[in-house]
């Protein structure tokens, strides 16, 4: 464990001190990090540690779950490794994606962060803004957290999340149970973790006693949050058939939606019109656009194994469909049924190829 | 008004669940005539969407037919269409339709286990009423 000290505040260029090292060292090629850029905090792809100058991974906010940009990173071979700063739930993403063969892992040096909870980009930016962006927003929202205030712009999706330590990385920046004004612990994952640290001169010791008891105090906050939130019961088939507008938004910003091509998009789902008027002869009365609930559906079928509950889909929804709220239920109680938990390991199975001769047998009618 | 008669659209495989509806009718063994067969290779060739697509068309019910455990002609079809049904389940929970999909093994020898299915499937989905979701 490296212990690194702190001035008041300065966590943000303590780390961004880091990604320059871990640069200069030709360990790896580029680092992708998230860094203040027009009055938000988003990722940013940098080969020269110059252009290091605004990181900020711990902005309250996550505009892409950044599965995705790696997922457009390393599809095509490269040999070129690179870093890429994660939160614990792009990570997670990210492990479904390398399963999904729409990731590759090989050349990627993984650092995750512990995560607090995001708000949405807009209230975000506009906080931000209020503030004239001078990095208060981040500062406050960070003394709110250490003094556990209850702060009501972060996302339900946060609010629900148990995955806030990253898992699966090979350098994991701690924070939790630490006084962020005083220092920050940077610890290797993995083995490779390991080599990079001691490359780059620092050491590695075992996790504190401190750290166990702030996440698992957390864990409990969370899961009591948790019940509360679920009290609200949504009816689905209601809030999408008056809200939803099919414009697909959802799909397009999960990371896990896998399809090359949506079934959605393709020759299945454009009919003629004679289909159209047999289904208007039948019910009397089609709903336009007709696909609403069979995309819903077909959507459900195809993320509930692998979602991550990240909530980018609620957060895109121009209506503001509670998506990420029944997508964290329904893939929560999926993934217990098949014994599976996205994001938890490389080697697992993906849950629909694989099957046990001796389960659900309640399933047969 | 006349009494409700339920739909049902059953997906069955071609080696076991399709061989045993073709059996129940070449023993004339009576059973309703609300079902509508579509044959399938296997239980494993069953995409949700032709479920999904089914129930939102009008289906009161789907039943999924495949070889008893262990007797699948692809070896584990079966198996997986099991996991397969067992999300799209709690998926149409989430609608209150969960009920309206059935899965059952049928081996290609019972003819007269295709016919109780169906009969019974009938009864239960007549008590249960129109698919709501024809409404939409
Ligand atoms: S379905 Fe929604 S919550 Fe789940 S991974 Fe996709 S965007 Fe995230
Ligand atoms: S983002 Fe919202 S409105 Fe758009 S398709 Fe998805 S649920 Fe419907
Ligand atoms: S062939 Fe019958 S279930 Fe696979």
């Amino acid at each position: 464990m490296t212990e690194i000290e702190m001035t008041d505040g300065n966590f943000c260029q303590v780390i961004g001190e880091f990604f320059k090292k871990l640069l200069g060292s030709s360990i790896v090629e580029a680092v992708l990090v998230p860094q203040e850029i027009s009055g938000n905090v988003v990722q940013s792809l940098v080969c020269s540690h110059e252009k290091i100058e605004n990181v900020n991974p711990l902005a309250p906010v996550l505009p892409v779950n950044s599965a995705r940009i790696v997922s457009k990173l390393t599809t095509k071979d490269s040999d070129q490794k690179i870093a890429a700063m994660l939160r614990p739930c792009e990570i997670r993403a990210l492990v479904e994606l390398v399963k999904l063969k729409q990731a590759k892992i090989d050349n990627l040096l993984i650092v995750g962060i512990d995560c607090f909870g995001t708000y949405s980009v807009s209230d975000y930016v506009s906080k931000n803004n209020e503030h004239n962006n001078d990095g208060s927003v981040t500062i406050d929202f960070l003394k709110g957290i250490q003094v556990n205030k209850e702060i009501s712009e972060i996302r339900t999706a946060c609010r629900l999340c148990h995955h806030f330590v990253p898992e699966n990385s090979d350098i994991a920046i701690n924070l939790m149970g630490r006084d962020l004004n005083k220092k920050i612990v940077i610890r290797a994952g993995s083995d490779e973790g390991k080599r990079v640290l001691e490359e780059l001169g620092l050491e590695d010791t075992p996790e504190s006693k401190e750290r166990e008891v702030a996440v698992e105090r957390e864990k409990d906050r969370r899961r009591k949050l948790k019940e509360e939130i679920e009290k609200e019961a949504v009816d689905f088939l209601q809030v999408i058939s008056s809200l939803c507008i099919n414009c697909q938004n959802c799909r397009n910003v999960c990371p896990i939606c896998y399809c090359k091509q949506c079934v959605f998009e393709g020759p299945i789902s454009e009919y003629s019109k004679e289909k159209y008027l047999s289904w208007a002869r039948k019910k009397g009365l089609l709903r336009m656009p007709e696909d609403i609930l069979l995309f819903h559906f077909t959507r459900m079928s195809h993320v509930l194994t692998s979602c991550v509950a990240c909530g980018q889909c609620e957060a895109a929804c121009p209506n503001k469909i509670p998506l990420g709220r029944k997508y964290h239920r329904l893939s929560n109680e999926v993934q217990k049924m098949l014994e599976y938990e996205a994001g938890r390991s490389i080697d697992e199975e993906l849950p629909l190829s694989a099957f046990r001769e001796d389960e659900l047998e309640a399933i047969e009618s | 008004m006349a009494e409700f008669e339920p739909k049902i659209i059953a997906f069955l495989c071609n080696w076991c669940s399709y061989a045993g509806a073709d059996l129940a009718g070449t023993s004339r063994i009576q059973y309703p005539t609300n079902v509508r067969v579509v044959r399938l290779m296997c239980s494993g060739a069953l995409d949700p969407l032709y479920v999904y697509r089914a129930l939102i068309e009008g289906a009161d019910g789907v039943l999924i037919g495949g070889c008893h455990p262990g007797d699948c002609h692809y070896t584990n079809g079966n198996y997986k269409a099991r996991r397969r049904v067992a999300v799209l389940k709690k998926i149409l929970q989430e609608f209150g339709l969960e009920d309206r999909v059935w899965l059952r093994w049928i081996s290609a020898s019972e003819g007269q286990r295709f016919a109780e299915t169906v009969r019974e499937m009938v009864e239960n989905v007549r008590s249960k009423g129109p698919n709501p979701l024809l409404r939409l």
